[in-house]
């Protein structure tokens, strides 16, 4: 059976991707997929303006998600700006390094469980060699500009397929947004006779 | 700066996340009103022209039966973030996207484009001009129905004006007597910015995304399904 490619939509920022990231990368133990990384930079830091509401809403909704999936949900410490930047930046070294799946459930528990703040070096190494990454080599990705360009490729990625928002999984062209729509690419999956 | 800081970033969240949830004073304000024999309310709201708000009502009516609760349908026109590049894109996914969360439900939509605001506004004017009561509701659930599922084209206005008399009685509310900016108020009150949103107890959910959490959450009200 030949293994097909689950593109990956994540922001580091995005709570739902939190949510999403232990499902999503489960997948492959039950189909012949391949996640396919895809850190985006957040929504409002590529000039979005996002009501006040919406932020109440998605942590108020967040918590009551993680709760039904058993999932720990706060302390938080909200990465917009440098913190988000960084992991991403940390994200495709670690894609580089086959721990991409390690770093994503790190970090983005590291933020949305424990309150690390991953803009400081002392938050980001704590995630970063919890994932096995090497801290030097990690610090060293956050200014790396070929990292940058990537990060800089999903989003046009996402804007092409005239997507906005996280987490995203495209399978075969088809679109699914909401860490609460694995459950109707599974069907997809099946019918595609990837069911391992 | 750094106070601040943990202000926004951590503290703020903290408290957001701990008023999320039904509280003690929750239980306690339904179970008073069940011993007065009132009835609990989820107030929706929802545009006539949103795939997913059809999801949501036609969810919600069939979740909401047998228990002693009134679903509450609120239509309203304008809605969404201001200046959001994304909305066109928003409104072609949402339809692909309501097509997959009524198959769970095994209810087949039947239309596949977009339908402008302005096309059904008039429905929300209808709907609008009276006061939220089942029969409304009806006419509310049953109009969806026949716009997504059976994919009849609200141009036909015929059609919706013999559903009105079916499900309300007589003819629709005529034009002058709409109340839409007093629901956009309401809303905005409440909280959401999109639509479909469940209210509930000063809870609010993207209703058709969350009809069990809102199931689950009228159980531990005490609104609990009859047998």
């Amino acid at each position: 059976m030949s293994v097909e490619p689950i593109e990956y939509f994540f922001s580091y920022r995005s709570p739902y991707s939190y949510l999403s990231a232990p499902r999503v990368f489960a997948l492959p133990e039950k189909y012949a997929v391949e996640i396919v990384y895809r850190g985006v930079i957040p929504m409002v830091m590529r000039g979005q303006s996002v009501p006040r509401e919406k932020g109440i809403h998605t942590l108020r909704d967040t918590k009551r998600e993680a709760d039904a999936l058993g999932m720990p949900f706060g302390p938080v410490y909200d990465p917009v700006g440098e913190g988000a930047m960084r992991c991403l930046m940390v994200g495709e070294y670690a894609v580089e390094q086959g721990l991409i799946k390690e770093f994503v459930l790190s970090a983005s528990k590291g933020i949305w469980a424990e309150a690390v703040d991953v803009s400081t070096d002392a938050g980001l190494k704590t995630v970063a060699e919890r994932a096995g990454l090497s801290w030097p080599e990690s610090l060293a990705a956050t200014a790396n500009p070929e990292y940058r360009a990537r990060v800089e490729a999903s989003v046009a990625a996402l804007e092409a397929l005239e997507h906005w928002g996280v987490p995203t999984l495209v399978f075969r062209n088809e679109i699914f947004w909401g860490q609460d729509r694995i459950v109707d690419l599974e069907p997809r999956l099946v019918a595609a006779g990837l069911l391992g | 700066m750094a106070v601040k800081e943990t202000l926004t970033r951590k503290t703020g969240p903290r408290l957001i996340i701990a008023s999320a949830g039904v509280k003690a004073r929750h239980k306690l304000a339904a179970a008073k009103l069940r011993r007065t024999g009132g009835r609990e309310q989820v107030e929706l709201f929802f545009a006539f022209d949103d795939a997913l708000s059809a999801v949501a009502l036609i969810g919600l009516a069939d979740r909401l039966s047998g228990r002693d609760v009134d679903l509450v349908s609120i239509p309203v026109v304008e809605r969404g973030m201001d200046a959001d590049p994304a909305v066109e894109w928003k409104r072609a996914h949402s339809v692909i996207d309501a097509t997959r969360l009524a198959a769970r439900d095994g209810i087949t939509f039947t239309r596949k484009e977009v339908i402008r605001p302005e096309a059904t506004r008039y429905l929300a004017k209808w709907v609008s001009a009276r006061e939220p009561h089942r029969t409304v509701t009806a006419f509310t659930v049953a109009a969806v129905r026949a716009i997504w599922v059976e994919g009849i084209d609200p141009i036909q206005t015929e059609h919706f004006a013999a559903l009105w008399d079916v499900t309300v009685g007589g003819t629709p509310p005529g034009p002058g007597t709409h109340r839409l900016a007093q629901n956009q108020a309401l809303m905005k009150k409440r909280g959401p910015y999109e639509t479909p949103a469940a209210c509930l107890r000063g809870q609010w959910f993207f209703a058709h995304e969350r009809l069990d959490r809102i199931e689950e959450t009228l159980d531990e009200l005490g609104w609990v399904k009859k047998p």
